[in-house]
């Protein structure tokens, strides 16, 4: 199976998923499926075939077994629920990819700073906004990936890492394209002239 | 003609570099070490001597203009103290110390370019190699000292974990003894961390790329290829290069830890290192990790049948 058909199985999971989540952990644009699907294909654009194919395992497996991994998410991020990854490899796992994620987004937000400011604050210290930060709704995501997933995609952003590139641009890259914008700096430029009007 | 004095050059990376550079005809190459392992190359002078006998250097090294003087085994700034004191009357056009990346502090920043900060002490975690790193970095600061007040230009190469023919140390071979004995092979049933590898020919042609070549001058280098190995994906790749099908044994660390299972690479940190400066710098370009592990079991294959 190429990237795209791996892809098109997780968006299709996701979204089941994703519009089932109970209203007890109220999701926004829960009935927007196009802007669901195109942010989250966004993000998987960038990962390699042996992380998408995990993954799909792990949204597979999860179905089988009644998990819900889109309500165990936000869940996850009110702190409703405990820690859904207790061994402290995958732990130490998850914060070395929030880490670099963090460096990426703040790198990204020096570029790109107009187009940056309509997504979510960075962190929870002092952001208060009440809303979810970036580092509080990736943290509870990763934690509902499979050792393997976490594996694989630790190994994508390394690699990307090691050849100075920053795959947060990538994935942005992407979904800005997928909007209709030619680039991030017209969609940064088109941001900072609605913020200005 | 280039005057070329190596260091050591009878194991390893040196025995490459030296065979790399002797296949030049305008290279008039000298080594001069222990003589435990003699090269036998018809091109090649070798001069015996211990580095540290600096009366026996004197009277051995020829005085000369060297073009490059290429030191592969200096591990304590002893070493590089006394081949000054031998090489006083000598020209030194150019000075070129391998190193190594264990000069480097542990760190969470990654990739680890070369500016990064480099350990001030020994490490007693590391065991019987405690003080490696921290000697390699001392003898850094101890040749550039030594080449800045000579005005000879200086190279510093640290490579990251070497391999491929006439490696010594049980690196790659461990696992290819087990594959050739048909035992299964214990891996981290996580498949991390993740380390580098440089293929032995590469490291040699990058250092004979720095050679009398001004870009490299004052330049200290890592030298590392980009993939990211794994435990789970070198076995794969032997797996590929040797076509038999290895059985994999997935432990915890702790256990592999507990069992003593001697797996040569890092189990509880990743190594990862930037060799884009190398790459930019001598517009140089690794060998894949897939290829280059064939070549390094194809000379396993061959060394084990002209074994007695």
């Amino acid at each position: 199976m190429d990237a795209r058909s791996l892809v098109s199985q997780i968006l299709d999971i996701e979204l089941e998923m994703f519009k089932s989540v109970p209203a007890r952990y109220p999701v926004s644009c829960q009935d927007d499926e196009e802007g669901f699907r195109i942010m989250r294909a966004a993000q998987f654009a960038v990962w390699s075939e042996d992380t998408l194919r995990s993954y799909l395992q792990d949204l597979e497996a999860a179905r089988q077994a009644d998990r819900n991994l889109m309500t165990l998410k936000y869940a996850r991020m009110e702190d409703l629920v405990a820690p859904l990854q207790n061994n402290v490899e995958i732990t130490e796992l998850i914060e070395e990819i929030v880490l670099i994620q963090l460096q990426w987004q703040r790198e990204m937000e020096a570029r790109y700073p107009a187009l940056m400011a309509r997504g979510r604050p960075m962190t929870d210290d002092g952001n208060g906004t009440g809303e979810t930060s970036f580092e509080r709704y990736l943290r509870a995501e990763l934690e509902t990936y499979s050792p393997v997933t976490l594996t694989n995609l630790f190994r994508d952003i390394v690699a990307r890492q090691v050849k100075g590139e920053n795959m947060t641009e990538e994935i942005y890259e992407h979904m800005v394209k997928a909007l209709g914008y030619s680039s991030l700096v017209e969609a940064d430029e088109n941001a900072r002239r609605q913020t200005t009007q | 003609m280039k005057n070329i004095l190596v260091i050591g050059g009878s194991y390893f990376l040196g025995r490459v570099f030296v065979e790399e550079m002797a296949q030049d005809p305008d290279n008039c190459v000298y080594v001069v070490n222990r003589g435990n392992r003699p090269l036998n190359m018809p091109t090649v002078r070798e001069l015996r001597c211990d580095r540290n006998d600096v009366a026996g250097m004197r009277a051995i090294l020829p005085h000369k203009t060297w073009d490059a003087v290429v030191d592969f085994c200096a591990y304590a700034p002893q070493d590089v103290d006394d081949l000054m004191r031998v090489m006083t009357r000598d020209t030194i056009k150019h000075y070129l110390l391998i190193s190594t990346a264990s000069v480097y502090a542990p760190t969470k920043i990654r990739p680890v370019r070369e500016n990064a900060p480099i350990v001030t002490a020994p490490q007693p975690a590391l065991g019987p190699a405690a003080s490696y790193g921290y000697l390699k970095a001392l003898t850094e600061q101890t040749a550039r000292r030594h080449c800045t007040q000579r005005s000879v230009p200086y190279t510093c190469l640290r490579p990251t974990i070497i391999y491929g023919r006439y490696n010594y140390a049980p690196r790659e071979s461990y696992f290819f003894d087990l594959v050739r004995r048909g035992e299964p092979v214990v891996i981290p049933e996580h498949d991390l961390p993740l380390f580098q590898f440089v293929l032995v020919d590469d490291a040699a042609r990058a250092t004979a790329r720095c050679v009398l070549n001004s870009a490299a001058y004052g330049k200290t280098f890592n030298v590392s290829a980009d993939e990211l190995i794994s435990y789970g994906r070198l076995v794969e790749v032997i797996e590929a290069v040797s076509g038999k099908t290895i059985s994999r044994r997935p432990m915890d660390v702790a256990t592999i830890d507990r069992l003593r299972i001697p797996l040569p690479f890092p189990l509880d940190d990743h190594l990862i290192y930037s060799g884009r400066l190398l790459q930019e710098t001598l517009d140089f370009s690794f060998t894949p990790f897939h290829a280059g592990m064939q070549s390094a079991y194809d000379w396993y294959r061959q060394s084990m049948s002209t074994t007695p």
